[in-house]
């Protein structure tokens, strides 16, 4: 046992050394002689979005001088108990910025507050959370891209007909907003398509699949879908396929994963709402620097949605 | 009056439980049939068992487990497992036969050792499942650095969307397994070993039966059908997910005990747990086609369980 622990310190020792040797070579000068610790968490570590967040956040800090980047996220489901810990854990090794994507917008305000409170600044990324005190906030505008799925499907069908909607998660707030950008565009705009059905696979794709299925089977004339998500896209994908009928249904989806490009080649897919998750976290980073630098930041920033077709697929991938 | 006590003397208990879940069954089949113009047709009547195989499959290992007043939690992430380890063998280029026999091989090895734990290390299977769930969920993680495999290949996706004779090749792959596992439960003598671990174990055991055998066997008999399931899944979206099956674990057991088998153990028939799965299958898809609100359909799926439940107890009350 002695011997472990002297063997231990030796190694914290000559890591120590080397971590300050390696130290010395960084140009630029922030905060003392400290490299700067940002943590990254996200809502989960499955999705591709959030390994593209991750992935433009990891982009920024490679192009900066002496900070490092942490990532940190639930390693199943949603889980905003498990976000909140994660957060505590951050304030207390002292991060010096921390990034979230608040998987619930009431559940990490006042951890948010906490950490604002510690004097640690915090960038919300892609969902918003009830709290002021944020120094920048980088999301779609999920609200305006849902009515934008509403302008595309109503041009596929020609504005009238039966449309359904296969959403994510029940109270989320960013299904909430791509479900109701689309609904009251619908009801404004266009009196001649009807919602048949909202169902919610929790983007799980099998659900998904099943729930199309059915809505087809009792609707036989809809003309259109609505897919909120990934999963829900790839799974009402499916079930048309299965059914059939490529040719009279049209579906509009939201986000980009392989799945999700194969569909759009094949004709399946008419359109999806891809998001910038990259640019979130490559600006998210900047942002967070930029403050601690002393510049002022954007309160509110709009990464925007880009809608991908048939025709644009290449350039996108 | 007379007539019906004459009836139901007859009976056995088991036939008996098993004739009360049918008629549930078909009262709700009846009740979609008159509120819904689409339930009634062959096609939806297929799509039907197509959605529930996957539950029915996952179903049979969990009743086997709950027949030794055991548990299996990691059902869900067995299926996740064997979904990603058959996708990368095959987007590797494995030929798609051994692919799908080493995706269902990993399940009903993650089962053998957790039987062997339960039984070696005397722990509750609760613990020893609840562990698995998350170590196998982390491995499915791991090798696949959390991305979704995908571009499986055609002949794969035959598994879950093709059709034979016009009936979907998983809802046959569910009638198989139900009448093999229910051969091995009530006709062999593995099956009389079963029950009687659950219903008395230490009795099992002085009576000389290796109960240890048992219990090892019905958790490998549970992951290799979890496996089973999670290949069947994989291959209807065409893609393997590390984030499949979550929670498929309490379905599994929703079934069973709709299906009449009993958490405390030594009670429970494989086609009562198969009606159990088609009961909450015709439930999610009766209440899709009434475009019931899908907040509700949680809700009334809740219901049911505890109330087919709750009329088994009052059965139980009254002998």
């Amino acid at each position: 046992m002695k011997k472990l622990a002297q063997v231990l310190v030796l190694i914290l020792i000559v890591s120590s050394m080397i971590g300050c040797s390696a130290k010395k070579e960084g140009k630029e000068e922030v905060k003392g002689d400290k490299d700067l610790e940002f943590v990254l968490i996200t809502m989960d570590s499955m999705d591709e979005h959030w390994l593209s967040v991750k992935a433009g956040a990891e982009q920024k800090i490679a192009e900066l001088e002496r900070v490092n980047l942490t990532f940190r996220a639930p390693s199943g489901k949603v889980d905003p108990n498990e976000q909140t810990r994660m957060t505590e854990d951050a304030i207390n090794q002292k991060a010096d910025a921390i990034l979230i994507a608040p998987s619930d917008k009431t559940a990490l305000a006042p951890v948010i507050d906490r950490a604002h409170d510690a004097g640690i600044p915090v960038v919300i990324i892609d969902s918003p959370a009830d709290t002021e005190n944020y120094i920048s906030f980088l999301a779609t505008d999920n609200y305006a891209a849902g009515a934008l799925a509403a302008d595309t499907l109503a041009e596929k069908i020609g504005s009238k007909g039966k449309v359904a909607i296969v959403n994510a998660q029940p109270g989320s707030g960013t299904s909430i907003s791509r479900e109701s950008g689309f609904t009251d565009k619908i009801k404004e705009s266009y009196s001649d398509i009807e919602v048949v059905s909202i169902q919610y696979c929790n983007g799980d794709k099998t659900k998904a699949l099943d729930q199309a299925t059915d809505i087809m089977t009792a609707n036989p004339d809809l003309v259109g879908f609505y897919g909120c998500n990934e999963g829900s896209t790839v799974g009402i994908c499916k079930a048309v396929e299965e059914a059939g009928k490529v040719d009279t249904i049209s579906i509009i989806g939201f986000d980009k994963s392989s799945d999700i490009i194969t569909a759009i080649e094949n004709n399946i897919l008419d359109a999806s709402m891809v998001q910038s998750p990259n640019l979130m976290g490559y600006k998210g980073v900047e942002m967070a620097y930029n403050h601690i630098k002393g510049e002022e930041v954007e309160k509110e920033i709009n990464t925007g949605v880009k809608v991908i077709t048939a025709d644009n697929v290449d350039t996108i991938k | 009056m007379s007539n019906y006590t004459k009836f139901k003397s007859k009976l056995t208990p088991e036939s008996f439980r098993i004739l009360s879940v049918l008629s549930g069954l078909l009262i709700l089949m009846l009740f979609f049939s008159i509120t819904s113009q689409y339930f009634f047709t062959t096609n939806n009547l297929l799509t039907v068992a197509l959605q529930s195989s996957i539950i029915a499959i996952i179903a049979i290992g969990q009743t086997f487990v709950l027949i030794t007043a055991g548990i299996d939690l990691a059902i869900g992430s067995n299926m996740a497992l064997a979904g990603v380890i058959s996708g990368m063998l095959m987007v590797n280029g494995y030929n798609v036969f051994f692919a799908v026999l080493v995706g269902i091989l990993s399940g009903a090895l993650v089962g053998f050792i957790s039987g062997v734990i339960i039984v070696k290390g005397d722990l509750p299977p609760f613990v020893v499942t609840l562990g698995a769930m998350s170590i196998v969920r982390g491995i499915a993680l791991v090798i696949t650095k959390g991305i979704p495999i995908s571009g499986l290949p055609k002949s794969f996706q035959v598994i879950g969307n093709g059709k034979l004779l016009h009936i979907p090749i998983p809802a046959i792959i569910m009638i198989l397994l139900t009448v093999i596992f229910s051969f091995i439960l009530s006709k062999t003598k593995l099956g009389n070993y079963i029950y009687a671990s659950g219903s008395n174990l230490e009795a099992t055991k002085l009576s000389g039966i290796n109960t240890n055998k048992v219990i090892i066997i019905v958790y490998t008999f549970s992951g290799f059908l979890a496996a089973c399931a999670g290949v069947i899944m994989a291959s209807r979206i065409a893609s393997g997910q590390p984030s499949a099956g979550m929670g498929y674990e309490l379905f599994a057991v929703a079934s069973a005990v709709i299906g009449g088998t009993s958490l405390a153990g030594g009670e429970g028939l494989i086609i009562g747990t198969l009606i159990g799965a088609l009961v909450i299958g015709v439930l999610r898809n009766g209440l899709n086609l009434l475009s019931v609100s899908a907040f509700w359909q949680e809700i009334l799926i809740g219901v049911v369980i505890i109330l087919a439940v709750y009329a088994d107890r009052i059965k139980h009350r009254k002998k």
